[in-house]
């Protein structure tokens, strides 16, 4: 036990930066490797390196997380089978992919449900009031693959009639809900769109940061992003996972991970939770479809 | 003792504050090099720091550049800037920017003020020639100090793919925390230097005031020499074994030598006066003795045969000459001096009388006159004398010259009126006076002859210096003798009465 938790502790902070091959290969036998994304803070360390310690505790297995960029890279370990799991949008999840390699396992519960929002932001200081206002200025996108930080934003420009290609002076990617606020806090962009759980965990944490911020409108609740597992993952670890995890919110031990964590747990949900971010998806890249398409 | 001009103050303050103002301007000049040195080395420490960070910056950003990751390339700079992490050793950052090919801001650090895809420059105009010498830059370099602002090094460095301007990175430090720092070490630096000064000077100020101490002390010493005051002198104590120390040691030995002279002096004046008085007493014993002896045979024989007639017819007139004699020589002494001292104006040209009477004295001996006083020159002037005196003093002067040229000789006697004196010359031919002779030549009952009483040139020199007049002899062995005799017209008063007592 305190071997392992040295050895953990150890090589968990080089191995989330930068995975070995080697350490793939021994992994692949037995470990259990979880992609991270932008749905959360990834940068708090701590929080995660107590998460996969329970984890590994929970289901006999050695749990490390993988960090990547963007979402992309992260499907990208899965599709290539170099992570076994993931903490993805709800986006990437309901994209169509031919076949079929990944299926939904839990979800997590923040304040009880396991929804979420995405907020637009501005500078504290800023009088802008809806997204409409933010035209000809600078929007920070979080991933382009994001549900809150990406596509609920820009379907709201469409079903509002403008491009959103065209509709700010610039847009860029920050690949992180966390830097998005950091960005709309420092006045790089003149507005953002984040993923409510992050900004709420920010708000416990990093209060100093949201106060340069200030929320104009909340979207309606969408499906909080999920943990995936590959399909070929074997059914006994498949289980013992998803046992770990919806045993969080009952086991006194996991209290401390899910206080960082900000949450309450995991949860198994249906599949239709998150038909309606397929539907904004549709919304916000069909008028980029329509828009190459015009002579 | 100080006064006006650097010139008259004295050594003690002079070498002092010449010491003192040497040593802190020397300080002074040396800090303020030292100050100015280390100043353009930090200054030049910053622009080579400032513009080592920039490449550094440009060359982390440049691939987010390419790929207008704007994010990225706003992360690349943000770090710069975080006051956090800021340490003394860190290059101050004010702000940094990546602009592209037309001086569009791709990110600053100061993103509220220059907000991303607008172009850098506004209607600032040194902004505006910022932005325009950037984006003429084809190396990294630092902005000239014409349109930098002030306390600021401000670098550019374009950044170059495949020999293609891609963009410019801008980033400008602040000079304030050096500038701080050199104020500070120029403090450190001004405070060591005066302080050592202040150390060294007061040193050398106690040594110098030491070493001068002792001439201070010379030259009191000296002047108390001077003033002839040299009884009393203390010794100035030799500080060192150098120059001034020997100079001290110098004058202990003239003082000594001087104290010593002096009693020899005065032990040789006391010693020429008991001498004098001896001869004077001797002379008179001798003057007095020759007639009591003869006086007192007389006497003897009158006792023996007191009845012999023509015994007492001879001798009684014998008595009476030596008696006479005896009274002549006291009065000479006193009564010639008391009876006429009370004296009237007298006119000069009563001189002219004595010309016959001294031609009387020379009478058929070989020797010539030269007769010098010319009457009219002497009309009119008065001194108070009597006549009779002034015809004494030249009559004895004549006397005595003709009494020492037996065998003939000139004799030559002039009278001349000065300013405010007459100048009476009795000059001879005779045998000279050697310097021991001259030296005693007015104490009474010195002679040179058997005949001579003595008291003839003392009686002169008194009555002269009674008159408040001199007399000087010019004499040498072989060449004859001149008495100078000077009386001064407007004699102001005599001299007291009880003077010529005190000689009896």
């Amino acid at each position: 036990m305190v071997g392992r938790r040295l050895f953990l502790g150890g090589a968990g902070a080089a191995a989330v930066l930068a995975a070995p091959r080697s350490w793939a290969a021994l992994a692949s036998g037995g470990g259990l490797r979880i992609g991270l994304t932008g749905v959360v803070v990834r940068e708090y360390m701590r929080s995660f390196n107590k998460f996969a310690d329970y984890l590994t505790l929970r289901t006999g297995r050695s749990v490390e997380f993988v960090l990547r960029r963007s979402y992309r890279d992260i499907m990208d370990l899965l599709e290539r089978g170099e992570i076994e799991a993931a903490w993805v949008c709800g986006y990437p999840y309901v994209k169509p992919r031919n076949p079929e390699y990944l299926s939904l396992l839990v979800a997590p519960l923040h304040r009880g449900a396991p929804l979420y929002r995405s907020l637009l932001i501005v500078p504290a200081a800023s009088k802008d009031a809806a997204i409409l206002d933010l035209k000809g200025k600078v929007f920070a996108y979080s991933d382009p693959d994001s549900n809150s930080g990406y596509m609920v934003p820009r379907a709201t420009i469409a079903d509002a009639g403008f491009n959103p290609d065209q509709f700010f002076r610039l847009a860029f990617f920050t690949y992180s809900h966390a830097e998005t606020v950091i960005a709309v806090a420092r006045g790089v962009a003149d507005g953002g769109a984040v993923d409510s759980y992050v900004y709420n965990v920010l708000q416990k944490f990093e209060p100093a940061t949201v106060a340069g911020t200030r929320v104009i409108t909340r979207s309606r609740q969408y499906g909080f992003p999920p943990i995936v597992v590959r399909n070929d993952m074997p059914a006994a670890v498949r289980s013992r996972l998803r046992d770990a995890l919806t045993g969080m919110g009952a086991d006194p031990q996991a209290g401390p991970v899910l206080s960082l964590l900000d949450l309450d747990g995991f949860a198994v949900v249906q599949p239709s939770l998150y038909d309606p971010i397929r539907n904004v998806a549709d919304r916000a890249l069909q008028t980029v479809a329509a828009e190459a398409l015009r002579p | 003792m100080t006064r006006a001009t650097p010139r008259h103050w004295s050594l003690m303050t002079k070498l002092p504050l010449t010491i003192t103002l040497m040593v802190f301007g020397s300080a002074l000049i040396m800090g303020l090099v030292v100050i100015e040195r280390d100043a353009s080395r930090q200054a030049a420490q910053l622009e080579s720091q400032t513009l080592a960070l920039a490449r550094a910056v440009a060359s982390a950003g440049q691939a987010a550049l390419l790929s207008r990751d704007t994010w990225a390339l706003y992360r690349t700079l943000d770090q710069l800037v975080d006051q956090k992490s800021f340490t003394p050793d860190d290059t101050p950052v004010v702000d940094a920017a990546f602009l592209d090919v037309e001086g569009i801001v791709l990110a600053h650090t100061d993103a509220a003020v220059h907000p991303i895809g607008l172009p850098l420059a506004d209607i600032d105009p040194l902004t505006i020639r910022q932005v325009a010498f950037a984006l003429g830059a084809s190396a990294a370099t630092l902005f000239p100090a014409e349109i930098r602002d002030p306390d600021t090094v401000h670098a550019v460095v374009p950044l170059r793919v495949d020999d293609t301007d891609v963009g410019f990175l801008l980033l400008r430090s602040s000079m304030q925390p050096m500038q701080v720092q050199v104020r500070r070490d120029a403090w450190l630096v001004l405070t060591f230097s005066l302080g050592l000064a202040l150390i060294t000077s007061t040193i050398g100020v106690l040594i110098s005031r030491r070493m001068v101490s002792p001439l201070r002390d010379l030259a009191e010493g000296l002047a108390a020499v001077s003033r002839g005051d040299h009884a009393p002198l203390r010794a100035v104590p030799p500080v060192d074994r150098d120059e001034i120390g020997q100079l001290a040691e110098r004058f202990n030995t003239m003082v000594q030598e001087l104290a010593r002279n002096k009693r020899l002096e005065q032990d040789l004046a006391n010693a020429e006066k008991l001498a004098g008085l001896g001869r004077f007493a001797a002379g008179l014993a001798h003057e007095v003795n020759n007639p009591l002896g003869g006086m007192k045979n007389c006497v003897n024989m009158l006792r023996r045969r007191p009845d012999d007639a023509e015994l007492v017819r001879k001798y009684l007139p014998l008595i009476d000459t030596g008696l006479d004699r005896i009274s002549a020589t006291i009065q000479a002494l006193l009564g010639e001096l008391r009876g006429e001292s009370r004296a009237t104006p007298c006119h000069m040209h009563c001189l002219t009388d004595l010309e016959a009477l001294i031609r009387a004295e020379i009478a058929e001996r070989p020797v010539s006159l030269e007769w010098q006083v010319e009457p009219g020159s002497l009309t009119g002037i008065t001194i108070r004398c009597t006549c009779p005196h002034v015809h004494q003093i030249v009559m004895n002067l004549a006397r005595n010259a003709v009494a020492v040229m037996p065998e003939g000789g000139a004799l030559r006697v002039s009278a001349k009126r000065m300013a405010r004196h007459i100048r009476i010359e009795v000059a001879d031919t005779g045998p000279g006076l050697d310097a021991a002779a001259q030296h005693r030549l007015f104490e009474p009952f010195y002679t040179t002859s058997r005949q001579g009483t003595g008291l003839g040139l003392w009686i002169t020199y008194t009555l002269i210096k009674r008159m408040g007049g001199s007399i000087v002899v010019d004499s040498a062995p072989g060449h004859g003798a001149r008495f100078t005799v000077t009386l001064p017209t407007e004699t102001p008063q005599l001299v007291p009465q009880k003077e010529p007592e005190r000689a009896a």
